[in-house]
């Protein structure tokens, strides 16, 4: 820098009392271009200070009044060293002074009697310093400025004592004053938890390899997140690997937040916040792209709205803004787990996850439309909305998610065609079954209040005695028409909709109440077959309703035979143990019902706690007069026996069926051989007539049977 | 004697760096000088001047800054010498020291005027 120009014209004040050092001095530097401003005492000076700053002042020490030392400590009160430098006249020989003149702050001394030529050179150097130190400290104040304006900070940690210290505008990134980190350990205590396993793994790595590393991470302070930059430089460690790690440390969390607002933007609708048209797209792609459970369903939910453009041309567009933004908050009201967007204008898309059944579906249909169905209050106008859903559901009609949005719009457009319907599934099978699905869930409800539920029994027959010995309880649904339902039709839709487990508990007292009917009529103890669903298996309760029933009609248990399925048995293989032992502690038998439909191993079947297996008819009803076809049957029989368990076959409707099973060892059967399924009164005639036939039934027998 | 009672080399220096504004320096120096000297012999011409002392060592320090600054060497010396030492002398060696440098200032202005050529 060259300073030689500008030191010219700088200004001088020369403090002394005595008069010719006075005048010589400031003749001295008038003659080398200085503006001098005298003063014959320190008041004078001091009092000159306020008026005008001099870039430099000579000062004597020894005045009347306040002398020169306590004169430049007042001046020191105010201005620092670089503002106003202090050149300090003392005597040759007093050291002492020298020192007090430091203390009081002088930046420089010159001795009396004056050297002239030496005084100028110090005059010189002392201003040029001034001028290199101001624009240092200039620099540093720039350098400051944009470091914090780009919020940029130095660090630096001493590796043995792990020491950390922080240039001042780190702190300046807190409105909180008190900030003060000391060591790495405190650097760590306030960033984010989620970031400090991260944080202390990346200076590890940089201790260990010594490369340059600069990484992101979160940082806290009074639960305000920030977002830091941080930088670690390599160092050309000479020092043996003690030197300190050093880096900047910049504060992004604007710029983080900026770009966060920009990818908001550009992916959200900008009236109601929700995922835009392209945005939607690549969510759902996503989500198919990660699907993984084959048996949960995505559906896609356009939700649209009939006579918008009448509602439209009744508002100004402000009022169309906020409406369109109550939608978007009902909608967000539905529940976490879904995802919702804007398509269009008046279209807006659900995309539910996590979908076990279909049913469910019409369950978040429901609430959607029941949501919007409300009057809107919109600056004062009520305004109501007739919504229309149009479905499509993966993985059963496409996995593009382009086809799929495309498939749900194509199946709104169709709600809004259909005068009465309101929901619409891309998919006609999907239409035909969700129809008759709601149809079946509404024939079940009015069954239940109308008392159309009926139980009929299917006599079990002891193959080699001939008694009958047995029944199996089977529901039937009577339509309003007086036709009846199959079960294989309903049962699904009660499993699904879950009203099973009020017709299973019905079908438990049912069952009750009509073998109390039967033996107080006189007829001997028959053991009842009850199905048990697996959602009913699962209810904690069913030991109790069952043991409520029982002692509600006084029945003996041996009369109440609980029939699971394989599939039930084996969900939950401990916790089926468990349950069954408990049922078999109330005297209650258990049947494998449907037996060799689903995967029981011999292991587990070994350890279930169960009376008997009742073959399924699949393996029966092709059984030919000459055994053909028998083999599973005959294995089952034999593998049921060598473990202890009773056989009751199913779907016997032959003769030679009765004659195979009977000469291979079966116990029971049941089927159309010997009768139908028949209502509880037929079902007693039944009994009478067939005790007439084989004569009295064995009493007090083990009903189950034993081979 | 001149020599002794100047140094030639500093008013050089000054002289030439101040160039007239020197004479008027050395005319600042002879009626400061004159007054200090004169206000010395006020002092002890009083019959007890123990009192005065640190009043006699502030002047003679005053004119000990002023001569040593402007080359009169001889003059500043015994300026020191008093200044050092006035607490300690007796008042006859005061006496004597400010007769003394009351000659010395006279000797040296007159040098001054005769070396510059000053119009007294």
């Amino acid at each position: 820098m060259d300073t030689s120009k500008t030191i010219l014209h700088n200004t001088i004040m020369v403090v002394d009392d005595d008069s010719v050092t006075r005048m010589t001095l400031c003749k001295m530097l008038q003659g080398e271009k200085y503006n001098v401003i005298e003063a014959t005492s320190g008041e004078t000076a001091l009092e000159q200070l306020e008026k005008q700053k001099p870039d430099l002042i000579l000062m004597d020490v020894l005045m009347p009044g306040i002398n020169g030392f306590e004169a430049c400590q007042r001046i020191r009160d105010k201005y620092t060293y670089n503002e106003v430098p202090v050149i300090m006249l003392t005597g040759l020989n007093d050291v002492s002074s020298v020192d007090d003149a430091f203390d009081a702050g002088a930046n420089d001394f010159i001795t009396k009697p004056i050297n002239w030529p030496l005084l100028i050179k110090r005059v010189r150097y002392a201003l040029r310093d001034r001028q290199i130190q101001l624009a240092m400290e200039q620099n540093e104040a720039r350098l400051n400025q944009a470091q914090q304006i780009a919020k940029l900070a130095y660090w630096q940690l001493d590796k043995p004592t792990q020491k950390m210290l922080f240039s001042d505008t780190f702190y300046q990134q807190f409105p909180s004053k008190k900030i003060s980190l000391n060591s790495f350990n405190d650097y760590l205590m306030l960033t984010h938890p989620e970031d400090r396993t991260y944080v202390q793994n990346k200076f590890t790595e940089h201790l260990i390899h010594n490369k340059p590393m600069e990484f992101d991470h979160r940082f806290q302070v009074d639960h305000k997140t920030y977002v830091f930059h941080l930088n670690i430089e390599a160092s050309n460690d000479q020092n043996g690997g003690a030197s300190p790690i050093q880096g900047i440390v910049q504060n992004i969390t604007q710029q983080r937040n900026a770009e966060a607002l920009l990818e908001f933007q550009k992916n959200h609708d900008d009236i109601t916040g929700l995922s835009n048209k392209r945005h939607l797209h690549s969510q759902l792609q996503e989500i198919i792209n990660n699907h993984t459970e084959d048996k949960q369903l995505i559906a896609i939910m356009a939700i649209g709205f009939n006579r918008f453009d009448e509602i439209h041309h009744s508002i100004d567009n402000h009022s169309m803004d906020i409406l369109f933004r109550c939608i978007a908050q009902r909608l967000k009201g539905i529940n976490s787990d879904n995802i919702l967007g804007r398509y269009n204008t008046d279209t807006f898309i659900c995309i539910q996850k996590n979908i076990d059944r279909i049913d469910m579906i019409e369950q978040v249909v429901e609430n959607i439309q029941s949501r919007l169905k409300q009057a809107f209050m919109i600056e004062g106008q009520e305004i109501f909305l007739d919504s229309q859903v149009g479905i499509s559901i993966f993985p059963m009609e496409d996995d593009s998610a382009d086809a799929l949005i495309t498939n749900s719009i194509i199946a709104l457009n169709s709600a809004k065609q259909e005068i009465h319907e309101s929901i619409c599934f891309h998919s006609q099978s999907m239409n035909t079954r969700a129809r008759k699905f709601r149809d079946i869930e509404s024939q079940i409800r009015k069954a239940i209040d109308e008392n159309r539920l009926e139980l009929f029994y299917q006599p079990q027959i002891d193959i080699h005695s001939r008694q009958l010995v047995g029944a199996e309880a089977l529901i039937r649904l009577k339509l309003s028409d007086n036709n009846w339902m199959s079960p294989i039709d309903f049962i699904p839709v009660a499993e699904e909709t879950g009203l099973i487990i009020p017709v299973g508990y019905w079908i438990i007292d049912s069952a009750c109440q009509q073998i109390k009917h039967w033996l107080d009529s006189g007829m001997h103890k028959l053991r009842v077959g009850i199905n048990l669903s697996a959602k009913q298996f699962g209810d904690r309760e069913l030991v109790n309703k069952i043991d409520q029933c029982v002692a509600k009609y006084n029945l003996p248990s041996e009369c109440i035979d609980l029939e699971i399925t394989e599939s039930i048995a084996l969900q939950n293989i401990d916790q089926t143990i468990d349950s069954l032992q408990i049922f078999r502690q109330r005297g209650y038998t258990i049947s494998m019902d449907d037996f060799g439909t689903g995967y029981s191993s011999l292991s587990s079947l070994h350890l279930l706690p169960i009376d008997m297996l009742k073959i399924d008819r699949a393996f029966i009803k092709d059984i030919g007069p000459g055994g053909e076809n028998g083999t599973m049957a005959k294995t089952i029989i034999n593998m049921a026996h060598n473990l202890g368990l009773s056989v009751i076959a199913e779907g016997a409707e032959e003769e030679h069926h009765i004659t195979f099973l009977r000469h291979n060892g079966c116990n029971e059967v049941q089927g159309f051989y010997y009768s139908r399924p028949l209502p509880a009164k037929e079902f007693y005639d039944y009994y009478t007539s067939y005790i007439a036939k084989t004569g009295e039934p064995l009493q007090n027998e083990n009903l189950a049977g034993n081979q | 004697m001149a020599e002794n009672l100047i140094d030639f080399e500093t008013t050089g220096i000054l002289h030439e760096a101040l160039e007239d504004g020197f004479i008027d320096v050395i005319n600042e120096f002879i009626d400061s000088g004159k007054e200090i000297t004169g206000q010395l012999l006020q002092i002890i011409e009083k019959s007890d001047f123990d009192n005065d002392k640190e009043k006699v060592r502030l002047l003679a320090h005053s004119l000990k800054g002023a001569s040593g600054n402007i080359g009169a060497h001889l003059l500043s010396i015994k300026c020191q010498d008093l200044e050092s030492n006035v607490h300690t002398l007796v008042a006859e060696n005061i006496t004597e020291l400010v007769n003394e440098i009351k000659d010395i200032f006279m000797k040296t202005q007159d040098e001054y005027i005769r070396q510059f050529k000053m119009a007294t």
